[in-house]
């Protein structure tokens, strides 16, 4: 198995970008890691992707608003609903998607533990790949590598892209139309590199 | 790093190898007491938990399935007399509600300008902390500048004792619109708030405008069909319309709207003019029989059915088998339009009076007097004074049989937007509007100005609703199936019972309890010590008086039982004026009312033109109110909602099955879809209640049909008193209705 380009941190930074925005400075920091990556890497999306990821001065009552709508209570509803079963047409939160994201958790040996968030949630997600790049840059283990790839291939692929989608649409502020603009970018890059192994 | 970055996530104990063998893996954030064998063996973590639903006051026990921490199946519970082992569409949907993405998730804050319906409000979600301040500062501002009165709480009794708290007498509820007639005729008759139709061993029932079978309200719906097939008892109803009830009754008689009490009057007529009364039961247990004989004389069969179109021989011929001897009974639930015209109040007493004076009150297969579990009373550690502001800004302060004192009794709800529109008798600047919604407030329009019109508008509220939608603040509360609950049988108590829930599962989000609310808020305020304690030992503490705590009562099934035992309550020592059945009422005479039932032709109001017609409401099964629609399984089986109008009659309008058609009155118009039937009279259309939810935040509720409140009227209070009604009740089916296609 090769090793990842993407270091664990960036899906831990990744996780964190989606927390209801309290610090201005965390924000920028988490912000400005994940665009420096991109550049990095030069997957930036468009000719101007260096340019767009400058959002700015970023002011905390905005971002709050933007996050209530996007992710919370939007008008007339989140506009993009945080949790797979969304986009599976369920229609209710910790539906049959939660419940079958569960068990291939638990296959990984990660057992779910919270009552506040679905299993399908994105940071929920997010958190399980981020422990699993760990893991296996640890220790190498393809067991890890495995469910890194199914995570990928078999449940975010599936909902993640929309949801992005649906934030960049109808974000109201820079900083959430330039995170889902990165997060595409990265997990393109982690479909391509796992799909390319197996 | 990682680790501490970990809010969701945690390795299982053991190693990676071991766990991958095993299967699915038990959560660890469900306290399961239940079953976890199966679990061990390498299946889902089953529990059970109990629980009471909180779809409608019928309250049905119910057991909830939880498989790996998620529910996934209420079922009512055998021992549970209202349930009696299942539930009703909605309280199997509950689930539904529960899981809603759309739940509000947070205390949110209004960052947008005006007070508009259906506005994009812009929400920031704040921290309990943040929100409470905000509600507390806001309250303060209006109370220090405009006094206490200022400040008003919308929702059945739930503000009374932060109302009594901070001096405001406005106690604002929606009874009005709901149960307040039957609660006042059954207090004034019988000292109790409603009572209990004992279908099971009843011979003969004769409902009007009564249909808790289309309405699916599981316990009572039951009743009548079980009396029929299961005891041969007979069943009559009369509804200008052919409603479920009366389409499987032995006879459905078409009655013309508002005129039941007349109906009933002149039973009353034949069976006193012809000797078939209770004589010893009279003498024992009924007071005003003879003031009631001499009123009765005017009202004969032949008078009514002039009014009703219910023939005189048919009158006579139901009368005389109703007072047979047979036991027998007149079912009355509540926001029947029965109720929703002058003379309601009326036509209950009347109903208590043709039960009472046939024996039929106490009696098996008669009617019964709630028997109703005792809990232990929990106050506030102090009693706050009572306020000094006596005026209501609903009027309720004029009805002295409704009002007994400040912040007590039902009140006049639809009149409230106008004295709000009007600063009378004094400017209201803040309001708290918990659990009611815009759906089921006549002339909504009226009532969305009047709240634009205030300073500040917090809504404790679990759905972005309407009222949601236009609020500066917005609290969010736990869904039933979250919380604990201690719950009495009420409505259809034929024995002490006492239900008992538990959280099926941790709240999904960061809500809190009404209850809770009010203490932060009065805390704040500095007033907490006039607020009822809240809390769990507070319920151990109310059911202690049962010689049992919670958490002891729920490993015992969650039902607290008496004996079921018919023994009947005595009635010649109820709390009345008299300490019998009170036919005849001093007190109400003293308040320059009629002391006993009546009526007046001035009342009715008849369509005039082709156009014209009489209306009335009722309910779908599948849907309660305004709270179901964004219910996914409901909304599947009923996403619109319908008017009926008679198919002669539509054909002459030009309307067709389907067909758009605009409802008007003086007070509104509103769109809906037309459903054709010969079964309603010609005369009359039927709206079900509930639909028309405008707000854009309910995915599911897409133009789902028409508002009934937009045409009703909001009539002040003057009206009440005019048409001589002592409740105020809120008359919101006294109108005529213009229809016209428009598609």
């Amino acid at each position: 198995m090769p090793g990842l380009s993407l270091d664990p941190s960036l899906l831990w930074t990744a996780k964190e970008a989606f927390r209801y925005p309290e610090n201005i400075s965390e924000i920028r920091d988490n912000l400005q890691k994940l665009g420096d990556w991109t550049i990095e890497a030069g997957l930036y999306h468009s000719e101007d992707g260096k340019k767009s990821y400058d959002i700015g001065a970023l002011d905390l009552e905005q971002l709050e608003v933007d996050h209530t709508a996007l992710f919370i209570n939007g008008f007339p509803a989140a506009r993009a609903h945080p949790f797979a079963g969304w986009y599976e047409n369920e229609a209710i939160v910790f539906g049959p998607s939660d419940n079958k994201v569960r068990q291939f958790y638990s296959r990984y040996g990660v057992k779910y533990d919270s009552s506040q968030v679905s299993a399908d949630h994105i940071m929920v997600e997010l958190e399980f790949l981020a422990i699993m790049a760990e893991k296996y840059e640890e220790t190498g283990d393809p067991f890890y590598y495995m469910a890194l790839r199914d995570m990928i291939s078999s449940y975010m692929e599936n909902w993640v892209f929309r949801f992005l989608k649906n934030i960049e649409e109808n974000a109201g502020t820079n900083y959430y139309r330039y995170l889902a603009a990165v997060l595409t970018t990265l997990f393109n890059q982690l479909k391509t590199e796992l799909r390319e192994v197996a | 790093m990682g680790v501490s970055r970990r809010n969701f996530l945690k390795f299982s104990g053991g190693s990676i190898a071991a766990v991958v063998g095993a299967g699915l893996l038990t959560n660890g954030f469900i306290d399961n007491e239940v079953t976890n064998a199966a679990a061990e063996s390498g299946g889902p973590t089953i529990a059970y938990k109990h629980g009471v639903c909180g779809i409608c006051e019928m309250a049905c026990a119910m057991t909830g399935k939880i498989e790996n921490g998620r529910l996934v199946k209420l079922e009512g519970k055998p021992g549970d007399q209202h349930a009696k082992g299942s539930l009703c569409a909605k309280g199997n949907a509950g689930i539904n509600m529960l899981y809603d993405p759309d739940r509000l998730k947070a205390p949110m804050l209004k960052t947008t300008a005006g007070r508009i319906l259906g506005q994009d409000p812009g929400w920031k979600k704040l921290t309990w902390d943040d929100a409470i301040n905000r509600a507390a500062s806001e309250i303060k501002k209006a109370i220090d500048q405009y006094g206490p009165q200022s400040v008003m709480w919308i929702g059945t009794h739930t503000g009374v004792d932060f109302l009594r708290a901070i001096g405001s007498p406005n106690d604002i509820t929606h009874q009005s619109t709901c149960n307040a007639v039957r609660q006042l005729a059954c207090q004034l008759t019988l000292d109790c708030v409603n009572y209990v139709p004992d279908f099971d061993n009843s011979k003969y029932i004769m409902a009007f405008g009564w249909d808790q079978l289309g309405k699916g309200k599981n316990s009572f719906a039951r009743g009548p069909i079980q009396a029929k097939y299961q005891n041969g008892a007979k069943l009559i109803v009369f509804d200008p319309r052919l409603s479920t009830t009366a389409s499987k009754a032995d006879e459905w008689i078409p009655i013309r709207p508002g005129t039941d009490l007349a109906v009933i009057l002149a039973m009353l007529n034949v069976i006193i003019a012809e000797q078939r009364y209770n004589a010893e039961y009279i003498a024992a247990y009924v007071t005003g029989f003879q003031e009631l004989t001499e009123e009765v004389k005017k009202y004969t069969p032949e008078w009514a059915a002039n009014l009703s179109d219910v023939p005189a021989d048919t009158i006579r011929r139901i009368a005389r088998e109703f007072s047979g001897g047979c036991p027998a009974l007149i079912p009355i639930h509540k926001r029947e339009a029965i109720q929703s015209r002058p003379g309601g109040f009326e036509l209950v007493r009347a109903s208590l009076a043709l039960m009472a004076i046939t024996g039929n009150i106490e009696r098996k297969g008669g009617i019964m007097i709630p028997r109703v579990g005792g809990l232990n009373y929990v106050g506030p550690n102090a009693q706050a004074p009572d306020p000094k502001v006596i005026q209501r800004v609903d009027g309720g302060h004029m009805f002295p049989l409704a009002v007994k004192g400040p912040l007590m009794g039902p009140g006049l709800y639809q009149s409230v937007p106008d004295m709000i529109l009007a600063d009378q008798p004094y400017p209201i600047k803040v309001a708290i509007v918990y659990a009611q919604s815009l759906q089921s407030m006549p002339n909504p329009q009226k009532w969305a100005q009047a709240f634009a019109k205030l300073d500040y508008l917090i809504n404790i509220n679990i759905y972005p609703d309407d009222i949601a939608t236009m609020a500066d603040l917005v609290l969010p509360e736990p869904v039933y199936l979250e919380r604990y609950e201690v719950s009495p049988r009420q409505t259809n108590a034929r024995y002490v019972q006492i239900a008992l829930a538990e959280p099926m599962i941790e709240p999904l989000y960061d809500t809190k309890e009404v209850g809770e609310i009010k203490h932060l808020i009065a805390k704040q305020l500095g007033l907490d010590e006039y607020l009822t304690p809240v809390g769990k030992s507070v319920l151990d503490y109310r059911i202690s008086k049962s010689g049992t705590n919670l958490d002891t009562a729920l490993a015992n099934g969650g039902l607290i039982s008496g004996s079921m035992d018919f023994v009947p309550k005595s009635l010649n020592q109820l709390q009345t004026e008299s300490g019998k059945i009170q036919i005849y009422s001093p007190k109400l005479k003293e308040m320059g009312y009629s002391p006993l039932p009546f009526f007046d032709e001035s009342w009715l109001m008849h369509p005039q033109n082709p156009d014209e017609f009489y209306m009335v409401t009722s309910r779908p099964p599948m849907h309660r109110h305004a709270k179901t629609h964004n219910m996914r399984w409901l909304n599947e089986i009923m996403p619109e909602g319908y008017i009926c109008i008679n198919s002669s009659k539509a054909a002459a309008l030009g309307i067709a099955d389907g067909d758009t058609i605009e409802l008007s009155t003086e007070f509104g118009k509103d769109q809906g879809k037309a459903k054709l039937t010969e079964g309603i009279r010609p005369d009359t259309i039927c709206i079900l209640h509930g639909f028309g939810q405008k707000s854009p935040f309910l995915q599911l509720v897409k133009n789902d049909g028409m508002n009934d409140g937009v045409i009703m009227p909001s009539w002040p209070k003057e009206k009440s008193i005019e048409v001589k009604d002592p409740t105020g009740a809120c008359l919101d089916c006294q109108m005529i209705v213009k229809v016209r296609k428009v598609g």
